[in-house]
């Protein structure tokens, strides 16, 4: 007597949960990218920030705060700039 | 008993399959965009470190004699800037502590930073910019490098004052 294979589709079930799988997956992936994107936010920004107090103690001991180039602290904007000439300690002096 | 697909299935998997498409080429085109931000963003940094490096040796160079500036800054000629200074520090491949020649590059393409006594100039940051430095009071330096899309300064300042 001749067998026919037993052949069988994919049942919804087995289908939502590869599909469940990809989407955690795909979800996991977008959320590790915005992660790194925020770490590197912040690293930028932290780096700014430590350069940008450490020039304005230097030019206030020198009383040269005239030269601090306001654009070269990006990504901090105009009024961290300004926050940072008024609150930033002395640097030690000479 | 062999069996055609139906009209049904063929559209629900041409359906499936222009979706797939669709889903697999936009997440390959924000996988690019993700990429070239994350190496212009890793350069960012990298030339950020290069200056807070470049900073704290200066900070904590040796005075020259009386007669000599604890810093000597020379033009190179292909552009960019050469700094030299003294510092007690280590070599690469060195054990003990001494005073060393530590000399910063800061090219059209890279910077580096080399110490004596220990190997090959170490290659900081890579990139494309141009630097420029410019005297304060004959006591600091401002260094500024433009890459063109954003400029960084650093004031170049050493604890005992004199440069």
């Amino acid at each position: 007597m001749r067998q026919t294979p037993n052949a069988r589709a994919f049942i919804l079930l087995e289908t939502l949960m590869a599909l469940t799988i990809v989407g955690i997956a795909l979800s996991l992936f977008w959320q590790a990218r915005l992660f790194q994107l925020d770490v590197d936010a912040k690293v930028l920004r932290d780096f700014a920030e430590t350069r940008l107090l450490r020039d304005v103690a230097i030019l206030r001991d020198l009383d040269a705060l005239e030269q601090l180039d306001t654009r070269a602290y990006a990504p901090l904007g105009a009024d961290d700039v300004q926050r940072a000439m008024t609150t930033a300690p002395m640097h030690g002096g000479q | 008993m062999l069996r055609a697909f139906s009209l049904l299935e063929i559209l629900v998997a041409l359906l499936v399959g222009a979706s797939l498409m669709s889903v697999a080429g936009s997440l390959f085109g924000h996988v690019l965009d993700y990429r070239q931000h994350a190496d212009a963003t890793r350069s960012t940094i990298a030339h950020d470190m290069a200056l807070q490096l470049l900073a704290a040796d200066i900070d904590n160079s040796l005075a020259g004699l009386p007669t000599s500036p604890a810093i000597a800054i020379t033009q190179l000629p292909q552009g960019g800037h050469r700094i030299a200074l003294k510092k007690n520090t280590y070599a690469q491949g060195i054990v003990n502590i001494a005073l060393r020649d530590i000399v910063w590059t800061l090219e059209p393409d890279k910077i580096t930073r080399s110490v004596t006594g220990g190997t090959d100039p170490v290659i900081v940051a890579t990139g494309t910019f141009r630097s420029d430095i410019t005297p304060i009071q004959t006591v600091a330096y401002h260094l500024r490098l433009d890459s063109g899309a954003d400029v960084k300064s650093v004031i170049l300042w050493r604890k005992g004052g004199r440069l």
